[in-house]
């Protein structure tokens, strides 16, 4: 495996999308969304809802391919996308741990997965249905088989949304554990101002639609000291920063 | 096995597995003796060559079995609903996919699965027979022709209610096409394949007798043509009883438990 921290950033540079609705009416949902993560960052992708944060990242999966602009997304290691969708979309019919292995490439489905699942807190319900499990587990099963397929560059879209905060706020400094042990280009879409100041290196602030990038938030300070105290420093100068933004 | 499972259980659980597994053998054994003793019944009011009481139908399917006259043509028509239940599921399944996949192929392909599913049985046989003379691949080909529309009109409406999340999920995962077809499709598409399978043996071996019936030298659908010229009904009930008796033990001991196998997920719940 490729060390983590080479190869290019995240660039992405789109002109503009538009939606067709069936009465021949168009949406607008981006227009000159262009910003970068650099290699082993963590990033928000944060603004209101409905502009266009979640078609950025369908573009970025390559699920959506019209749309004018381009896009590069970071190189080395397993060369691989990994997404964590904001429904777990685990496939009901296959257990935790395949639907794991699943997304794995051929040659490493048996390749021993035992820390990740203990470090997810899932090492009892690998034999598990989804129905079985609850949202957060089912959640937690969906950053594993994202983390399990060790992949270049790593989207979310609002992995905690429909939790209750208590567990929101586990499945986050676990989300963070299993992403220290292997810093992955990251970037993670959510409306969650204090979820993305505790999670990012980088908040990328979104307008209202037609989205496109208002200003960048760097937060340099490590993940550890941010306590409560420097979360309200944090916010406040966020707040100085983007006055209009929640 | 199903006996075995239940010893291992708690007093409790027993009971539920009996009530569960027990209860729709013994009311269907009862609703079948009632059947039985009705016709009996029946027989023995008016009696008549042509309808003959339950015990001598009895005593024809024990001596054909006897003989393995029944043995063989039972087992002719069976091979015959076998290959033409996989060729109708095949090709049925694979163009109903596609025309669920496709909107503007279905819209142009809806009007010839209408045609074929309103074509008479006995038209397709005739013509199957003339054109390609009367041999096995005639009759088989003729028989999964009859069931391929309705095969094709049930797995259009699975392919259509396919949840895009899924392949979504496995395009990003770079999914192979065997494990998209494997862990994706075939999974969502279960219940409707289940559907298809259950109307479609019903109806293959119905079109089957015909097809003996019209142009093979073997089969049940030739014998009870044979006893029809007999004017002998107790053999001709002998081998529809027969026959019934076959696939409903297929349904029981293949179809249920593979249908169980496959929806196991979505039984067992937190």
């Amino acid at each position: 495996m490729q060390p983590v921290g080479a190869g290019a950033p995240l660039r992405v540079d789109i002109a503009e999308k538009t939606f067709r609705a069936a009465e021949g009416a168009t949406i607008t949902a981006l227009r000159g969304l262009s910003f970068e993560v650099r290699q082993g960052e963590f990033a928000c992708l944060l603004g209101p809802s409905g502009c266009g944060k979640t078609t950025t990242l369908r573009i970025l999966l390559g699920l959506d391919k019209d749309f004018s602009g381009s896009f590069q997304l970071p190189e080395g290691g397993t060369d691989r996308i990994a997404a964590v969708f904001q429904e777990p979309t685990l496939l009901p019919w296959r257990t935790v741990e395949q639907n794991v292995r699943l997304a794995l490439p051929t040659e490493r489905r048996n390749t021993n997965l035992d820390r990740l699942f203990d470090s997810l807190g899932l090492s009892g319900m690998r034999t598990f249905y989804p129905s079985e499990l609850s949202l957060g587990l089912a959640r937690r099963a969906a950053l594993a088989r994202a983390f399990a397929t060790e992949p270049a560059v790593l989207l979310l879209d609002e992995p905690f949304a429909s939790l209750d905060e208590q567990t929101a706020e586990r499945l986050r400094h676990l989300l963070l554990d299993v992403w220290s042990a292997r810093p992955t280009t990251a970037l993670m879409v959510t409306h969650n101002l204090r979820e993305a100041l505790m999670l990012s290196d980088r908040l990328i602030v979104l307008s209202s639609r037609p989205g496109h990038v208002l200003g960048v938030f760097d937060v340099r300070l490590p993940r550890q000291y941010r306590n409560p105290q420097v979360m309200s420093d944090l916010l406040r100068s966020f707040h100085e920063k983007f006055p209009g933004v929640r | 096995m199903m006996s075995e499972d239940n010893r291992d259980r708690t007093p409790a659980a027993d009971r539920f597995g009996l009530d569960t597994a027990l209860a729709p053998v013994l009311s269907v054994a009862v609703s079948l003796l009632g059947l039985c003793l009705l016709w009996a019944l029946a027989a023995d009011a008016w009696p008549s060559r042509a309808f003959p009481p339950p015990g001598k139908v009895w005593r024809v399917l024990v001596e054909e079995t006897a003989s393995g006259e029944l043995p063989f043509h039972l087992g002719m028509t069976l091979a015959r609903v076998a290959a033409a239940y996989v060729v109708a599921m095949v090709i049925g399944s694979a163009i109903g996919i596609l025309l669920g996949a496709y909107r503007r192929a279905d819209q142009f392909f809806n009007p010839w699965v209408v045609l074929f599913l309103n074509i008479p049985a006995l038209v397709i046989i005739v013509l199957a027979y003339i054109w390609f003379g009367l041999n096995e691949a005639a009759a088989i080909g003729a028989v999964a022709v009859n069931k391929i529309p309705n095969v094709v009109v049930t797995m259009r409406e699975g392919a259509r209610a396919l949840d895009p999340r899924y392949a979504e999920m496995a395009a990003v995962y770079r999914f192979s096409p065997l494990d998209r077809f494997r862990h994706v499709l075939l999974p969502q598409l279960q219940p409707y394949l289940a559907a298809a399978s259950r109307s479609g043996i019903a109806l293959i071996w119905k079109i089957v007798l015909v097809v003996e019936l019209l142009g093979r030298s073997n089969g049940v659908g030739f014998q009870i043509y044979l006893y029809f010229q007999l004017f002998d009904v107790a053999a001709i009930l002998a081998y529809t009883l027969a026959f019934v008796a076959v696939m409903l033990f297929i349904e029981i001991l293949a179809v249920q438990p593979f249908e169980r196998h496959a929806t196991r997920w979505r039984r067992r719940t937190a």
